[in-house]
């Protein structure tokens, strides 16, 4: 017998093939929308998306940019002051606490793929599931911020909360 | 035993003659229009796997996730597929599938594969089976149904389509209960617990229950089940009007399903098991409603599944499986055909198992390969009417019954039989262009019984505009018989002889010659996403069925019961062709309605006309029990995460019955069209935000309506559905 996981199953999937770095993508442009921001303290628009280190998406952020035209990114930044959202990669996670000390300074939220990032006391974290990328959510660390989520975000997201 | 040499030797050299692409960059693009949900669960290429998207396979593919699931309370593959594009249901008309469905014009479940995680856990020998509620989807992830022929994937049987129920492989700790009540003593739970056991280690388990007495149709539905004289064919009454029982029609359910992965191991166990009456789809004056006459089934599936790496580029998979089905051996019929005495005892047992390993082999960027080899053998044990149940400890030939009313002379022989089968398939996949795919496959299945049978697939993507995916898919299949359909045999005897001879007539005979059903379909996909929140799908399709398997009856009776003299036989033969054409038009469209609310609005229009070319009278008659015109829809509003209220609604045309109309050659006697709406209401979040409670109310405006069947004189024409029915469901997760 075989699996659709290894022939035709593997096309029953919802959506093209896509790397596991051009998904991380998508979502961190997409959760940006999820987001309700502190109540006093207005969005600004364009959003800027930040990529501190090596840059994991190759090209796909620009893609998106290029298609949307409702965010800019800027990998890396020289200064955080600009960026509303923050990806930390893998490569950071030896200065993750240096990172997330940085961001708790200014009104951002933090997104990351490093493994047990939202427990270490990141807002969002991307960890590969399987065949499929999760989104795991501390909600206190985003709510010390200010910070507050779409239901429907939470609905489909593994929560964490303390 | 032909040979698919040629055919792959074209596709090698096709190989040879293509041009390595250069490492294509991510695009991501065509990922933007997707919903959250929808991105979460779309497959990622890693290391060692490659995922394709429903961009890139020419066949129509459905996604159904756990969170529509949730939302919708399809609770069970029943509740699903009704709901679905292009399938008509008909609940509770059957005596032993208890459901019946086409899906696509195709009739029953027999030409659909359900596998769990890619693993088949439908018939073991290709039967029919009650799709219902013993088909819990508790644990699943999601689901996932391609429409179209796959046979040159997956072999035998996959000719209308395959669903594909995924389930997770837990990491954390935790799980879920849920416990419903309802009308008509309905009672059902469920759970699924699971986590991690030591490093990559990790375990899930999970079963359900359920049972309903369902609602009391000889008070809704009085004139359509009468206390009547219960008389035989020769005109004896066995019981008097007066005598007659109440009605009856309950079911009952329950599944087990285990999943253990260990590293690149996934061991998989799944168990289910259904109970309904005998008596369903059956009028009064021919059949006994009573709860022991019963139909119970039970299905069983070992598997194990290991993944490797060869090298980055090829990847391979070995997968092993153990199936079996069984009928309980009080199975038993009290009808017209037993003289309504106590001695219709039924029994079916059908085991595979098999070994497949398959390899995927990404030569570039543009082009894959995926090719397996495969074994599986058969064995299945088929019986008459017994008088008495199957005794399981001796054969089917040493039972020691007789046939009643032949004074012990006469002894009843059941049958068994055994086969095999190899395989070998080869399928290519290439991007040629980023706006323009290909696929080739082909399969040849080989079968002791059978021999060779050869399946190609072919079809192409062509993303004609940014957001608009044109697919064309031609693909063969083929249905090999069930045990079922060789083996059955089935009559009584009055006592009457003639000559020293005990006459009997309306027997069925059993035919070990028949050969497979052979399928062609063609079919034409528009996958049209026209914003993040708006996707419609337009699928044209055509299909003919040759070789088609029918009950036809015998011009010479075969006398296979010495000591007996049969007339009237009937036999199953490959005595027919069938030709469907349909559309099924598929919107979904996700709105924000304002404030905190937030709508998901999806349904279809199904069109589909049929024949089938009866070889016996030389006439095209309707396809049996389809509508030509169906429409469902459904709404999910919600809000925040807090509310979800999901009303239903279907309308179902005038259906085909299985019974021709004398006085119109052609066509069929049908039922009326009805509609029928139901209401779904969840809060979720309640008590620390693992509480959830449901409220479902099904047929809302208490309609009286009915679904089709008429597939013999001796069943209902058309069969009451039920009226309006509540259930409550609390589920806790933790």
């Amino acid at each position: 017998m075989l699996g659709l996981g290894t022939c035709l199953g593997v096309q029953l999937v919802q959506a093209q093939s896509v790397s596991e770095y051009g998904m991380k993508a998508i979502l961190f442009y997409r959760l940006s929308q999820f987001v309700y921001w502190p109540a006093d303290n207005k969005p600004p628009t364009p959003l800027t998306l930040c990529i501190v280190g090596k840059n994991p998406f190759g090209n796909a952020l620009g893609q998106i940019e290029q298609s949307t035209a409702t965010f800019e990114t800027r990998p890396p930044p020289g200064d955080l002051s600009n960026c509303q959202f923050l990806f930390i990669p893998r490569s950071e996670a030896e200065n993750l606490g240096t990172w997330l000390t940085r961001a708790e300074s200014r009104r951002l939220v933090t997104v990351s793929d490093i493994p047990g990032f939202a427990q270490l006391g990141g807002m969002i974290e991307l960890p590969l599931e399987g065949e499929r990328v999760g989104i795991v959510i501390n909600r206190s660390s985003a709510r010390k911020s200010g910070f507050e989520f779409n239901a429907q975000l939470l609905r489909l997201a593994r929560v964490i909360d303390r | 035993m032909k040979s698919p040499c040629t055919a792959l030797a074209a596709i090698a050299l096709a190989f040879a003659a293509s041009q390595p692409a250069a490492a294509a960059s991510d695009n991501v693009a065509p990922l933007l229009p997707l919903s959250l949900e929808e991105l979460i669960a779309t497959p990622v290429i890693t290391a060692s796997r490659r995922q394709e998207g429903r961009e890139q396979t020419p066949a129509h593919i459905m996604v159904i996730t756990r969170e529509q699931m949730r939302d919708r309370r399809y609770k069970n593959l029943a509740d699903l597929l009704e709901d679905l594009p292009g399938v008509d249901f008909q609940r509770g008309t059957r005596s032993a599938q208890y459901n019946n469905f086409a899906f696509q014009g195709h009739i029953s479940n027999n030409k659909l594969l359900i596998m769990l995680d890619g693993v088949r856990i439908d018939h073991p020998a290709g039967g029919k089976l009650p799709i219902a509620e013993n088909f819990g989807l508790y644990m699943a992830r999601q689901v996932e149904v391609l429409y179209g022929p796959a046979a040159a994937l997956y072999g035998a049987d996959a000719a209308a389509g395959v669903i594909n129920i995924i389930t997770d492989k837990r990491d954390s700790p935790g799980g879920k209960i849920a416990l419903g009540t309802g009308s008509f003593a309905s009672h059902e739970g469920n759970f699924m617990v699971g986590g991690k056991l030591a490093d990559r280690v990790s375990l899930s388990v999970g079963a359900h229950q359920q049972r309903s007495d369902r609602a009391d149709l000889g008070s809704y539905y009085a004139s359509d089940y009468p206390k009547v004289n219960a008389n035989t064919f020769a005109g004896a009454t066995v019981i008097p009007a007066g005598q007659r029982e109440n009605y009856a029609g309950g079911i009952s359910s329950n599944s087990q399903f285990m999943r253990l992965d260990l590293a690149d191991l996934t061991i998989s166990f799944y168990r289910n098991q259904f109970r309904s009456l005998t008596s369903t789809g059956d009028p009064t004056r021919y059949a006994v409603y009573d709860a022991n006459n019963f139909w119970d089934t039970t299905l069983e599936t070992w598997s194990g599944k290991y993944r490797f790496d060869i090298s980055p580029s090829l990847s391979g998979e070995t997968v092993v499986d153990y199936s079996t089905y069984e009928i309980d051996p009080g199975s038993r019929y009290v009808n017209v055909f037993t003289d309504f005495q106590n001695h219709g005892y039924d029994y079916s047992h059908a085991r595979r198992r098999g070994i497949e390993q398959s390899l995927n082999w990404r030569v570039n960027d543009r082009h894959t390969v995926l090719a397996g080899i495969g074994y599986r053998d058969y064995f299945a044990i088929e019986t008459p009417d017994l008088p008495q149940p199957y005794n399981r400890s001796a054969s089917p030939q040493g039972q020691g019954m007789y046939y009643p009313n032949t004074n012990n002379t006469l002894p009843i022989v059941g049958s068994e039989i055994s086969y095999y089968n190899w395989s070998g398939y080869l399928q290519w996949q290439a991007q040629w262009a980023a706006s323009f795919s290909t696929m080739i496959g082909l399969r040849e299945d080989w079968y002791s019984t059978y021999g060779s049978k050869l399946n190609p697939r072919v079809g192409a993507v062509w993303q004609a505009l940014p957001g608009n995916y044109l697919k064309l898919l031609y693909g063969e299949a083929f249905r090999t018989p069930s045990a079922e359909e060789m083996l059955s045999a089935f009559g009584s005897f009055s006592g009457n002889q003639s000559g020293g001879l005990y006459t009997g007539s309306n027997f069925r005979v059993q035919n070990r010659q028949l050969e497979p059903e052979k399928t062609k379909t063609l079919s034409l996909t528009w996958d049209w996403r026209a914003s993040r929140d708006f996707n419609l799908v337009t699928n044209l399709y055509t299909t003919r069925v040759d070789d088609v398997i029918t009950t036809q009856n015998e011009a010479v009776s075969t006398q296979y019961i010495p000591g007996a003299l049969l007339s009237k036989t009937t036999s199953k033969q490959n005595a027919g062709q069938e030709r469907y054409q349909g559309i099924d038009i598929i919107p979904h469209w996700q709105m924000h309605l304002g404030g905190a609310w937030m709508a998901d609005l999806w349904g279809s229009y199904s069109y589909i006309k049929g024949v089938v070319h009866d070889t016996a009278d030389g006439i095209e008659w309707d396809q049996t029990n389809v509508a030509t015109h169906k429409l469902k829809l459904g709404t999910t509003f919600r809000y925040k995460d807090w509310l979800t209220i999901t009303p239903r609604l279907q309308w179902i045309g005038e259906t085909t019955t299985g019974r021709k109309n004398s006085l119109v050659p052609g066509e069929r006697l049908k039922t009326d069209a009805y509609a029928v709406a139901s209401l779904h209401l969840g809060m979720h979040k309640l008590l620390d935000e693992r509480l959830s409670f449901y409220v479902d109310v099904y047929n809302l405006f208490d309609q009286r309506y009915y679904n089709a069947h008429g597939s013999s004189s001796t069943v209902m024409l058309q069969v009451p559905q039920q009226p309006r029915t509540l259930m409550g469901t609390v589920e806790y997760r933790f």
